[in-house]
């Protein structure tokens, strides 16, 4: 493993993909931030802005980045046929598996740093997090915890698809997929439960009467929709975004469980896959 | 004798598709083993299998005595190299950096010997040049490169002169001897170049339709494939009777031709058949090469 470890790193650091995303990252946070610092200053006087609601933008995107950079980096192992040289070798499949796993998360979880360390441009004028150093913690652990989950969703695709092209459309559409489905979801969440209306009579405009919003999430579904947001990690991210982790617990647990089922299913299924 | 792979009943299916059927073949310590069979006989499956990439369906080989279902089997396959189908190497990256990435893969603690590695197969110049921007042969040889990392002593080559110009063919000859000569590195190489493949072998395994048709040293190979004399006679009976007389080795292939395994004095020959109111339509002296053992052996038709 620690060979193999050794031959993924030694190529990562010399992915020009892995660069590009990490430049990417550098110039998205700096730029997202500014023009929060920007917003902040024209807006002063009406809104209080801190760096917290900024600093976890990151949440949403990091996943595409991931699959982005994964897909490329370990789909080259088989259209460049270079997996073959790790089995011929006596290598595990297994070993294989998890050293791809850890590079992944390690690749990403640099992709991240990059962006919080760039986001400290806002400090000067937002100054330091609100939410307290004990939260920024539990926000950045479970930050930590979803970008492993995203990581080892990646790394199953990209070590059962056996074609680059094929691999890195699945895993970008996979990732975005499952954006889509959590704002879908969280946009449902966040419908109100009562609406007024504005009414306009001959007096002139009057507020309607609160009425029940049809669009309202209630009971055992509100309960389903809560954990299935919670549950994946774009949910969490889309949460973290916002500044709205409420059970980080459950968070922290769904993600230790991602990680554990895409691994294990992961590993079963490439152990079984006949290489080319 | 000792062998490095031996397999035993070696079957891998496909689905609806058995492409190795109770596959059975010994490779020898130190040969070069030439593996030969039609398109789809299973050459390629077989190497994927002994190289890991791919578990057998039933049956198993053996890699220096030790079995594919034991363990130690990983160990063992430290010990050989191989280049299967295309020349697995990073496309983005030069012939010294490919090579490093193999070391690293095998974790060993220095780059010590790369440059020799890099000279043998001839790629000691190629300076920063990335490997996209390499010849076929270029490729190939870099490929074999990096199953040399590690000093394997037993290599396996997958068709590794396929696609390759006068000049590259004559090169990877000359270095699989040179391997096989010098470092007694023991090779089993798949080819469709049958003619190439005499020119290296010293053992052969016919493939078809997933098993081994016939087992066959060089030595052997070459006695088979005796010089003859083809006749084609009006009255074999009465050409078998001469020659039998006569104490000559001969192979009737139809009612009109037979092969006659010895030079003699024609003149006396075909006195002799005359006797027998036998007449000589053709006589043509033949050479049988490995091509026409392997056609006679799996019945030819599609490419070798």
């Amino acid at each position: 493993m620690r060979k193999l470890l050794s031959a993924d790193f030694s190529r990562l650091w010399k992915d020009k993909i892995f660069w590009l995303c990490m430049g990417a990252m550098l110039i998205y946070s700096v730029l997202y931030m500014l023009n929060g610092c920007r917003q902040a200053t024209i807006d002063l006087t009406e809104y209080n802005y801190s760096i917290d609601k900024y600093y976890f933008h990151f949440a949403i995107s990091i996943g595409i980045f991931c699959s982005l950079f994964s897909s490329m980096f370990f789909g080259t192992e088989y259209s460049d046929g270079t997996i073959r040289n790790k089995v011929v070798v006596g290598h595990t499949k297994t070993n294989i598996y998890l050293a791809s796993l850890i590079t992944t998360i390690t690749a990403t979880l640099l992709m991240m740093l990059v962006w919080l360390v760039g986001a400290l441009v806002a400090i000067p004028t937002l100054g330091v997090w609100e939410m307290g150093i004990p939260n920024l913690f539990v926000y950045l652990l479970i930050a930590i915890m979803f970008v492993m989950a995203l990581s080892a969703i990646c790394t199953l695709v990209n070590m059962v698809s056996a074609n680059k092209a094929v691999t890195v459309a699945i895993s970008i559409f996979l990732i975005l997929g499952l954006l889509v489905f959590s704002s879908m979801i969280y946009n449902a969440l966040s419908e109100p439960e009562m609406t007024s209306g504005v009414l306009i009579t001959a007096n002139g405009m009057e507020a309607a009467e609160p009425a029940p919003n049809p669009n309202f999430v209630s009971g055992i579904m509100r309960t389903v929709y809560e954990f299935i947001v919670d549950f994946l990690p774009t949910g969490q991210g889309l949460k973290m975004s916002q500044l709205e982790v409420s059970r980080p617990v459950l968070m922290i647990v769904s993600s230790v469980t991602i990680t554990f089922l895409t691994t294990f299913g992961g590993i079963v299924v490439f152990k079984k896959k006949d290489l080319r | 004798m000792d062998y490095v792979l031996r397999t035993n009943a070696l079957c891998k299916r496909y689905k609806d598709y058995k492409a190795l059927n109770g596959l059975s073949m010994n490779v020898p310590k130190g040969a070069i083993y030439g593996f030969v069979g039609k398109n789809g006989a299973g050459k390629t499956t077989l190497i994927r299998l002994i190289c890991g990439l791919q578990e057998p369906t039933s049956g198993g080989y053996t890699l220096y005595g030790t079995k594919n279902t034991d363990k130690e089997i990983l160990k063992a396959r430290r010990r050989m190299g191989a280049v299967v189908e295309t020349p697995s190497i990073y496309l983005d990256m030069t012939a010294e950096d490919n090579l490093k990435q193999q070391y690293r893969i095998l974790g060993l603690p220095s780059f010590d010997g790369l440059t020799d590695i890099l000279k043998l197969v001839g790629l000691d110049n190629t300076g920063k040049k990335k490997a996209k921007n390499f010849s076929l042969g270029m490729r190939q040889r870099l490929g074999i490169a990096i199953a040399l990392v590690g000093a394997p002593d037993f290599l396996v080559l997958d068709e590794p002169v396929n696609g390759l110009d006068p000049q590259g063919i004559i090169e990877i000859r000359e270095l699989i001897l040179k391997l096989n000569r010098e470092q007694q590195i023991t090779v089993l190489i798949s080819s469709h170049i049958l003619d190439e493949l005499s020119k290296l072998a010293t053992n052969y395994g016919f493939i078809d339709n997933g098993h081994i048709v016939k087992e066959i040293s060089a030595e052997e190979l070459e006695a088979a494939c005796r010089k003859c004399v083809r006749l084609e006679v009006s009255d074999t009976k009465a050409l078998v009777r001469v020659l039998d007389r006569m104490q000559i080795d001969y192979k009737i292939i139809t009612d009109k031709t037979a092969d006659m395994y010895a030079k003699v004095n024609i003149s006396h020959l075909t006195a002799a058949l005359s006797k027998e109111n036998c007449e000589v339509i053709s006589m043509q002296e033949r050479d049988e090469s490995l091509e026409s053992y392997y056609v006679s052996l799996v019945g030819g038709g599609r490419n070798a």
